[in-house]
């Protein structure tokens, strides 16, 4: 076991390497035997999304506190310096160990007659041909440095070939960007799909390009920037201030070097002059094709070769026309996604937009989708006369463009728009319908996990709780006052809403547990979360394993806390379940003394979302409602297929004897929806 | 802000709205609210406007200004702003008016008050720019001061004293407060139970943290010897207060001690209904007051007695008026909020006697015209005032200055009620009761009174002479009078 950093007199797991932990987690999706080909390729897609995204955040944030000479406060957390070296050692690892299971996918593909073309010959040759006269050809501008041509810009995430010339005694070195190209070329031969990447047709054909000079050599390089957004302090208009960051962003300081083949020292030397980097953030594909997102948009129509079709279900006592509110009233609604339809959501939304005895709908948006049939209802409404209130959170990591654009679109329909808070990010989704019914008004409110996304909702795993109880309705209301900025008045007593409350309230929640586990009464915490790494809070909860509370906690992303430490943590236990959805939902149980509290939540226990951002935590009284929450975790809980156990600060799958009877928690959900 | 629903006398808040803005910063220090603040306010009720917006309310909303913008010198300009900008129309209440809605509002939360009032009660809103005080018991209005002497004005009064010596300079000035309130009170006065309420609550639940609706004596001085020692930052701190609170909380703190010390006793209960919801339920006409009227009579009579008027005059005078208001009720098509004002009228008519029997109209007129009561307005007053000041019968509705301020309309109602006060004044003008009782007949053009009388009362005679021909003149009947033949 690696050393473990001891703050504070607890052990934790540095936050950065737990993260590219959860990472190889999701890497080695690729390995399972039961997952379908082509989804196998898809885990080495978002595997290197995520990377690219670490590093463009929390990589970019570790380099700054380099530059800035900070010290952590405690001697205890690695010093940043080290902490680069540790990030990159580790993710070359993965990187590596990423380019090998791909060159075994390959040979799987190849199987099923799906060829990633490694040489480009015989046949082949000729429609590489056809794509390099007519596609790519006319699209590059290959760009030779030299007194009039100075050195182009390099965007973020942007395949670049980096050629070293001779002519004569001199060297030259040439830049050819691959901007507006597509990455992949398709070829249908003999009910074969042959694969072909740009810049290997571009290196197949690259001496036509240099013309008269020798070609010394060719490397495919890809870099990547900073893209974390700065809000100044004081900025007057945030949507003016997200714009201007945009632009900055494709500006970034480089954060890491993706090169293809090892690069000469001179050109090394002429590239770091150039782009400003470090000779550390250099790191090497061994396998030779850089950036593997793209085999998330391969479209092949295989339908032997990917998940069987997910049948979401609508449940049978709902009927989407202006019934549901009337159901609403007799009992709360609760449906778990993506088993659950999400359709029954933006169904509401629709109905509400045509109902004439609503009023007012209001609704957070944080990530929506293109094309989004929310946005489209809400504009509806407005020009049906309801007053519509759109709170859109412009600094929602990279939807921050197309947040600017709902915004203006929004705005120009009638709605009234505001943008949360210049200093907290809105994280908390609710939607609140306001209804006249016999001069009665009346508020129904949807609590969810997860976002007003159609296109993600197939794919998250969250709870959507829908109810008309009237102090449900107050705090929503007052919440939305407060975002909207309308009123500063906040004494919420139904919900707990970050910053201020919620991490009082779950330390105040485990305490709890600790005095009844003290008194030897039975004490337990289940705790369906998407990362850990609130300090307050888990030292509460190592106080409240050395108390005999037993904590099931479980963990999808990072996890500082390291479970069974003899006197520590020895009755907590982590799981981490990776699988075909990505399990986003947050399920709090906390026995109470057997009265069984259980909460959703949108806040991860993170020091950013309690400190941070605006977010929500609800607890559920209706007993139905709470039973199903609880089979939620009892499932997740007894989920032995898609299961990671982290064990001190190593995670293994989770080893089912033979005798053990397979569960897999997701599929089990599909077939046995709530 | 409060949004209420209504289903029948039941309300349910849809909807809390607290956005504060110190105007009264501005007013109690420079005597007008800054351009800025003017602007910050347009900004705020422009997002209440949505609200209103949103429940469909422009038809039925009210929107209050208290002392921040009633005590402003640019108070028009800042209302007509908020106009042009926000759509909202605010309305200036006036100070009896602010406590008597503050005070149905702890009264509908706190039902026991009756008994406390009976006993002695204190009640006392501390609100940013006043501190407003009604003293009740058996059923009487003892007094009611709306003394300016807030929270939020004092630290604005003594902002150029050095921090640490404030408190000196506040307890000196609610000291001096204190002083005022006792020589206003009767020297016997046994104050049972104190009740309070106003913005000043929530600073005080929000650091004493009370269990109950109870604030005790030794936790507000305790609380008092911590904080005055302690700086801002420690405050907020400690008491997770916000600054704003912080800034009030020293001289609020005095303020109740200094109450309490007055009043006798060792705590106070306290409501924590917002003004605005009192607003809420007062203009939905869900808190009604029905011992209101009682309260201001027996207030009338205890006022009378101060200024030693003659009581059996008073009382004969409003039954033999009322009589008379009861049997013309087809001739004088009044209402019963008009009989009100002319018992009260009558009541107190002869009150400037104290002062100087021959113009004692003028005397009886100011010192009506001082009496401020909350639940009755300044015209209801000023109403009274003037009929008081009419029952002597050299004085002409027509010319004298004091009725031709008011509006015609309330011209008309207060001569006719003139009219019948100078009658049944008139039946008592010798002040010895000689007449006992009234029949009264109304026939086509007249109308007659028939008296009786212990003996012949002359000087009654004389004076239903001189005073009648206003009512003849007002409803155009002819009115006679006849006492017991037995005399003649």
């Amino acid at each position: 076991m690696k050393q473990i950093p001891i703050l504070n007199k607890y052990p934790l797991i540095n936050r950065e390497i737990s993260w590219l932990y959860f990472n190889r987690r999701v890497l080695h999706e690729a390995l399972d035997a039961n997952v379908p080909l082509l989804m196998k390729l898809q885990f080495l897609a978002i595997f290197s999304s995520n990377l690219d995204e670490f590093y463009m955040i929390r990589v970019a944030g570790v380099k700054e506190q380099i530059a800035a000479g900070y010290r952590p406060d405690d001697i205890d957390e690695i010093p940043p310096e080290e902490l680069l070296t540790r990030i990159n050692l580790l993710s070359q690892q993965l990187m590596d160990e990423q380019q090998n299971i791909f060159i075994s996918l390959k040979n799987e593909c190849k199987k099923k007659e799906i060829i990633f073309v490694d040489k480009i010959e015989g046949e082949i040759l000729e429609y590489a041909e056809d794509i390099w006269l007519q596609e790519i050809s006319p699209a590059i501008s290959p760009v030779t440095i030299g007194q009039t041509n100075p050195f182009p810009f390099i965007y973020n995430k942007i395949l670049t070939i980096f050629v070293e010339l001779r002519k004569g005694n001199l060297t030259y070195y040439s830049i050819i960007t691959l901007e507006n190209l597509e990455r992949i070329y398709k070829i249908r031969l003999n009910n074969k799909i042959f694969i072909l990447f740009a810049e290997q047709i571009i290196l197949k054909f690259i001496g036509r390009i240099y013309y008269g000079y020798s070609i010394n050599s060719y490397h495919v390089i890809r870099i990547t920037r900073n893209a974390d957004l700065t809000i100044e302090e004081g900025a007057e208009d945030l949507m003016e201030s997200i714009e201007q960051q945009l632009s900055k962003r494709k500006k970034g300081n480089i954060v890491r070097v993706e090169t293809n083949s090892a690069l000469s020292n001179n050109g090394v030397i002429f590239l770091q002059k150039k782009l400003n980097f470090n000779s550390k953030d250099i790191l090497f594909i061994k396998g030779g094709i850089l950036d593997l997102s793209f085999l998330n948009d391969l479209n092949i129509d295989r339908p032997s070769l990917i998940y069987k079709p997910l049948k979401q279900y609508i449940p049978a006592d709902i009927h989407l026309n202006s019934s549901i509110f009337k159901k609403i009233k007799t009992k709360d609604i609760v449906l778990y996604r993506p088993y659950s339809n999400f359709t029954v959501i933006t169904k509401l939304i629709e109905i509400s937009a045509e109902d004439p005895y609503v009023i007012a709908i209001k609704i957070t948006l944080y990530r929506t989708n293109t094309d989004s049939g929310i946005v489209k209802n809400l504009i509806k409404a407005a020009h049906n006369g309801k007053q519509v209130s759109v709170i859109i959170e412009l600094k929602a990591r990279f939807e921050e463009e197309k947040n600017v654009e709902w915004a203006k679109l929004l705005e120009d329909s009638g709605c009234i728009v505001t943008y949360g808070f210049m200093n907290l990010k809105l994280h908390a989704k609710n939607l609140l319908i306001i209804r006249k019914e016999n001069k009665k008004i009346i508020k129904y409110c949807h609590i969810s996990t997860g976002n007003y996304n159609e296109i993600t909702s197939k794919i998250y795993t969250d709870v959507d709780y829908i109810t008309a109880e009237d102090s449900v309705g107050i705090d929503i209301s007052t919440l939305f006052n407060n975002l909207m900025e309308y009123s500063d008045f906040s004494n919420y007593k139904r919900i707990s809403v970050a910053p201020a409350m919620i991490r009082n309230d779950i330390i105040k929640l485990i305490e709890e547990e600790i005095k009844n586990a003290k008194k030897g009464k039975a004490a337990k915490i289940i705790a369906k979360i998407n990362s850990l790494t609130d300090k307050k809070i888990i030292f509460k909860l190592y106080e409240a394993s050395k108390s005999g509370v037993k904590i099931e906690l479980i963990v999808r992303g990072i996890c500082r806390l390291i479970p069974g430490l003899i006197g520590i943590s020895d009755n907590i236990s982590v799981k981490s379940i990776i699988g075909r959805f990505l399990e986003h939902s947050r399920i709090l149980y906390f026995h109470a003394g057997g009265k069984e509290k259980i909460f959703i939540s949108t806040a991860d226990w993170m020091e950013r979302n309690m400190d941070g951002r605006v977010e929500l935590l609800f607890e559920i009284f209706e007993i139905e409602a709470k039973e199903k929450l609880k089979k939620i975790l009892e499932y997740n809980l007894k989920d032995n297929t898609r299961s990671w156990i982290l064990q001190k600060d190593q995670y293994s799958k989770t080893a089912s004897s033979s005798s053990d009877t397979l569960f897999n928690c997701q599929e089990y959900l599909m077939e046995h929806p709530l | 802000m409060h949004i209420s629903e209504f289903t029948g006398k039941t309300e349910k808040t849809l909807e809390y709205l607290v956005k504060p803005l110190s105007v009264g910063k501005d007013t109690f220090s420079e005597g007008y609210i800054s351009l800025e603040n003017v602007y910050k306010a347009a900004e705020i009720l422009n997002g209440f406007s949505k609200k209103l917006d949103e429940y469909d309310l422009w038809k039925n909303y009210m929107a209050l200004c208290t002392s921040g913008v009633r005590e402003a010198a640019n108070r028009y300009f800042f209302i007509d702003h908020i106009k042009i900008n926000t759509g909202i129309e605010l309305k200036i209440l006036e100070p009896s008016d602010e406590i008597y809605i503050k005070y149905l509002g702890v009264k509908y939360a706190m039902p026991e008050i009756d008994n406390y009032e009976e006993n002695g009660l204190l009640f006392t809103n501390i609100s940013s720019g006043n501190i407003f005080i009604n003293i009740l018991k058996k059923k009487k209005l003892i007094l009611s001061e709306a003394l300016p002497y807030g929270s939020l004005r004092l630290t604005q009064i003594f902002k150029d004293i050095p921090v640490q010596k404030q408190h000196k300079a506040y307890e000196q000035d609610i000291g001096k407060m204190v002083f005022t309130l006792k020589n206003l009170l009767p020297k016997k006065m046994n104050i049972k139970n104190v009740v309070s309420s106003g913005s000043s609550i929530a600073v005080l639940t929000d650091t004493l943290k009370p269990q109950k609706d109870i604030i005790t004596k030794k936790d507000l001085v305790s609380a008092y010897n911590k904080i005055k020692e302690m700086n801002v930052h420690e405050i907020i701190d400690r008491f997770k207060l916000r600054q704003s609170q912080v800034e009030i909380l020293i001289p609020t703190l005095i303020t109740y001690l200094k109450i309490m010390d007055f009043a006798g006793v060792r705590f106070f209960y306290f409501s924590r209904n917002t003004f605005p919801y009192s607003m809420s339920l007062y203009y939905s006409k869900t808190i009604k007051d029905p011992g209101l009227y009682n309260r201001f009579k027996n207030t009338l009579y205890y006022i009378g007695e101060k200024y030693s008027f003659d009581k059996n005059h008073a009382k004969t005078v409003v039954k033999f008026a009322l009589k008379i208001f009861n049997k013309l009720k087809k001739i004088h098509s009044l209402k019963w909020k008009d009989r009100h004002l002319l018992e009260s009228a009558c009541i107190l008519h002869d009150i400037g006697y104290i002062i100087e029997p021959k113009y004692h109209e003028k005397h009886s007129y100011n010192i009506i015209k001082s009496i401020e009561f909350p639940g009755y307005s300044k015209e209801f007053i000023e109403m009274m005032a003037v009929i008081s000041f009419l029952h002597k019968e050299k004085h002409d509705i027509n010319k004298d200055e004091v009725s031709v301020k008011l509006p015609i309309e309330k011209r008309l109602i207060v001569y006719k009620l003139s009219s019948i006060l100078r009658i049944a004044d008139a039946l008592d003008a010798s002040h010895n009761q000689l007449i006992s009782d009234l029949d009264i007949k109304i026939e086509s053009n007249a109308v007659h009174i028939k008296a009786n009388a212990k003996k012949y009362p002359y000087l009654e005679h004389l004076s239903f002479n001189n005073k009648s021909e206003m009512f003849t003149r007002t409803f155009g009947a002819d009115i006679t009078l006849e006492t017991n033949s037995d005399f003649k």
